[in-house]
């Protein structure tokens, strides 16, 4: 027994487990959410969420933004200069390492939680700080997904190459006119308005405002390369991509999930499930390199190469 | 400029980038300049695999150039009609413009069948159906790995997916 503990914990810390340690804390922490959930529910004291969200809940958006930029970084050196995703993994990369800074200055540096060194400070200074912090935390949001998004566009431009380029469904079809819905919605509603239902304009809000319609154009780079791999299967390279799609999807939904719930659209319980979406989708923006790489480690290494093809020969025989 | 500055950067400034593709074959044609030969061959010290891949080009230089080679060049020739006339038949079977062949036969031989099974580890079963049923529409079976390179280079990047080939060929 103790010997099968050994080569399981041998096998979460190989380089091409990234995967399953992402998708088992994930686990993990959804389940410490909903006891948290559930002790604010029985007790109705707030400290139980506010303290989910603000310890383990911020500490996982940074551990994965920084697990994404490593493995981002690691895939990109492994592509030779002139490869033609190459430069995609290169802009993949500084779209991670714009959300692992705004997740720094976000969720650590603009709330008031021990993790916070700004915390520390005298109460005047301190509080003004995080404030700051918080609001240029909205700045990397954008320079992200528009980092990601021309690292897409290479994507969808090796796929046409490939022939595997696929089409939009009609659900493909109602789901962006949702979003782009939305989007026009919030920017007559908010961005256009006289009124200015936000507070006064300033260059911070006008960077902000620019995450919506850049969602709209993320969404249909990931709704295409999602119909494009899924017209070829559930392989290592298609994870990878498939990864992306979701956590672009759970962005655009914990984002109306956010605008519904803050305008009273929707019921409590599902307002409450819409902050967990940002977990997930976390978790899967790190999940995309993380297949990448457990696919180019698989490619180089001669033993692990034959025991996935075993595998899979062993999988078809099983089938028939 | 920038291709100045990215030969700069894997002579001097980041041993992690490596030369390009045009520096490694005028290395094996043996035209570079006694200067940048001895830069690029330092690179190897420090980089096992440029080295194993500029050998390894070198090699087939040799023997592309030996005098014997000379009579090959037809069987070089053909076998390179057949790879493009792989490569159209699998493109056209990705892109779903093939008709499904009743028949569901696997690949015949070793390699292609080993193909298929990586074509279906990195891509999924769709796509390793589909490069089957490609070299199901011919008269004769025709080399399925030369035809899926350009899909592996483009997603794995062109080092993992030599290694991938090699794995597939040597393991026959």
């Amino acid at each position: 027994m103790p010997s099968r503990s050994i080569a399981a914990i041998n096998g979460l810390l190989r380089e091409d487990a990234a995967p399953r340690r992402v998708v088992g804390s994930t686990i993990v922490l959804l389940l410490a959410g909903v006891a948290a959930f559930g002790a604010w529910w029985h007790t109705g004291n707030p400290v139980w969420i506010r303290a989910y969200f603000y310890y383990p809940g911020a500490l996982f958006f940074v551990a994965c933004s920084l697990l994404e930029v490593s493995l981002s970084y690691r895939c990109w050196r492994r592509f030779s200069p002139g490869d033609l995703l190459r430069p995609a993994w290169f802009l993949i990369l500084l779209s991670a390492v714009a959300r692992l800074m705004g997740g720094l200055v976000r969720h650590i540096g603009g709330l008031e939680t021990w993790l916070n060194p700004l915390s520390y400070l005298p109460s005047y200074w301190g509080h003004l700080l995080m404030q700051r912090s918080f609001e240029a935390g909205e700045l990397f949001s954008p320079l992200s997904m528009a980092l990601l998004g021309i690292g897409l566009i290479q994507v969808l431009r090796a796929c046409r190459i490939n022939g595997v380029l696929g089409k939009l469904k009609p659900l493909d079809a109602v789901l962006l006119a949702a979003v782009t819905l939305y989007t026009v919605y919030y920017f007559s509603q908010v961005v256009l308005s006289p009124l200015h239902p936000e507070g006064p304009v300033s260059l911070l809000k006008v960077i902000g405002w620019s995450s919506d319609p850049l969602l709209c154009v993320l969404l249909l780079e990931a709704l295409l390369i999602r119909r494009s791999t899924a017209n070829l299967g559930w392989g290592l390279i298609s994870r990878c991509w498939i990864s992306y799609t979701a956590a672009i999807l759970l962005t655009s939904l914990g984002d109306v999930g956010l605008w519904a719930s803050a305008n009273g659209l929707v019921p409590y319980w599902l307002e409450a499930a819409s902050w967990y979406v940002w977990f997930i989708a976390s978790a899967s923006y790190a999940l995309g390199p993380a297949y990448q790489l457990q696919a180019m480690l698989c490619a180089v290494d001669e033993a692990r190469f034959d025991e996935a093809l075993l595998a899979s020969a062993h999988a078809e025989a099983t089938a028939f | 400029m920038m291709k100045r500055l990215l030969v700069w950067a894997w002579r001097h400034a980041i041993p992690g980038v490596h030369p390009r593709i045009e520096e490694f074959l005028t290395w094996a044609d043996g035209d570079m300049a006694p200067a940048d030969q001895a830069e690029f061959e330092a690179h190897f010290a420090g980089c096992r695999q440029c080295g194993d891949d500029a050998r390894r080009l070198r090699d087939a230089r040799i023997h592309l150039t030996a005098p014997g080679a000379r009579g090959d060049e037809t069987r070089i020739l053909q076998e390179g009609l057949q790879d493009l006339e792989a490569r159209m038949r699998v493109w056209s079977a990705m892109r779903g413009l093939l008709p499904d062949n009743p028949r569901h036969h696997l690949a015949r031989s070793a390699i292609n069948l080993r193909s298929a099974r990586a074509v279906k580890l990195y891509f999924g079963q769709e796509a390793a159906n589909r490069v089957t049923r490609a070299i199901q529409q011919g008269p004769h079976e025709l080399h399925l790995l030369p035809a899926i390179k350009p899909l592996f280079n483009a997603f794995l990047g062109r080092k993992a997916a030599d290694s991938v080939a090699r794995h597939i060929a040597r393991t026959v």
